[in-house]
């Protein structure tokens, strides 16, 4: 089964990512910050990252810049609620795989998560 | 306040319940003035009878001593047992039973001493009534996103909506103690973070009131505008206590 560590500080936000993701057959690991998130990623593998950017302790883009330097085969979505044209840039200039804007649609996820999984 | 009194008239019915029509007099009469359609009966037997019998009656006014029944045995029959939720008023004769009432759960919604300041009786009432019919007018929320992301799964849609309820508490307590000690970027913060939540349940006032908060606002606009958000989420909150009543929200 493969691992999708996700990275989000709403509790709302979580519950429907661990909903929609376990029921499409994932194994959903959740970091409420970026600093549980770090520890995460060093005691374990995953197959997929999804994060939001604004989170506590650790920023979005410091953990994206962690993951791209030491695990770089892991693909990452960041999740935000923001449509701002720079924001999305800085992601993908950084080198995220994919962007999806909260509340997400759940077949837009489905496929997204798929395509990077498959 | 008059004018606001007089819209609601033909709407609003009021039951005065009195073993003393002397006593409640000059109260039904200044009720009559500002529109409102005044009953008098003067027992909790009889003001039973009248709600199984009468619609309309949206306030019920009630003498607290008033026997063979009193205020509090004849409110807990008219909303258990009709099934009527009228906004309720027991007219103490003195001072400091509510303290009582309170410790034993009566459903009361407002005290009332005959020869207190009268206006602030009308004023509640009418507030209560433009709450009524604001939350009929509008729907502040949906559960549709919901459904769409669990298939109508009735299960996680009332887990999301306790979710709901006790995260965007917690997070509008914190931005009020952000304000207090002006951390204007923590501020900025939080609201980004409440944001989806607003989004989720489909309220766009608070996805809008995020949105400035997070980006538009000034250090002076904060107060107001967490105050906008947070009367948006008791909206919110009124109304899912109203469609789901077992959920400890």
């Amino acid at each position: 089964m493969k691992k999708i560590l996700v990275i989000e500080d709403n509790a709302m936000v979580i519950k429907s990512l661990q909903f929609k993701l376990t029921k499409d057959g994932y194994n959903v690991i959740i970091a409420p910050d970026g600093r549980e998130a770090m520890k995460l990623l060093q005691d374990g593998e995953y197959d997929l990252i999804l994060t939001d950017l604004n989170l506590p302790f650790v920023t979005g883009n410091e953990l994206i810049a962690y993951v791209k330097e030491n695990l770089p085969t892991v693909p990452i979505i960041v999740l935000s609620t923001s449509t701002q044209e720079s924001i999305i840039m800085d992601a993908f200039n950084m080198g995220v795989e994919d962007f999806i804007t909260k509340p997400f649609s759940p077949n837009e996820l489905s496929l997204r998560v798929r395509r990077l999984l498959s | 306040m008059e004018d606001q009194s007089k819209e609601l008239a033909g709407l609003h019915g009021v039951l005065i319940v009195h073993k003393d029509y002397d006593q409640v007099a000059q109260l039904s009469l200044f009720l009559k003035e500002q529109g409102f359609y005044c009953h008098y009966v003067k027992s909790g037997l009889e003001a039973i009878k009248k709600f199984e019998t009468e619609e309309g009656i949206k306030t019920l006014i009630i003498q607290e001593n008033n026997l063979p029944l009193n205020a509090y045995k004849t409110i807990d029959y008219i909303k258990t047992e009709l099934n009527k939720n009228p906004y309720s008023i027991v007219l103490q004769e003195s001072e400091g039973t509510e303290v009582i009432a309170s410790q034993k759960l009566v459903p009361v919604d407002q005290f009332y001493l005959l020869g207190d300041n009268i206006n602030i009786l009308l004023d509640n009432i009418n507030k209560q009534e433009k709450s009524v019919l604001k939350s009929a007018k509008s729907c502040c929320y949906s559960v549709e996103y919901l459904k769409e992301i669990s298939d109508n799964s009735l299960e996680f849609i009332e887990e999301s909506l306790q979710l709901f309820s006790a995260s965007v508490a917690k997070d509008i307590g914190d931005l009020y103690l952000k304000v207090k000690t002006k951390d204007y970027e923590e501020i900025r913060k939080i609201a980004h973070k409440i944001k989806p939540s607003f989004a989720m349940v489909e309220n766009f006032k608070g996805v809008e009131l995020c949105d400035e908060i997070t980006y538009k606002a000034k250090d002076d606009d904060f107060k107001k505008l967490i105050e906008e958000l947070y009367s948006e989420f008791v909206q919110i909150q009124n109304a899912l206590k109203q469609d789901y009543p077992n959920l400890n929200l």
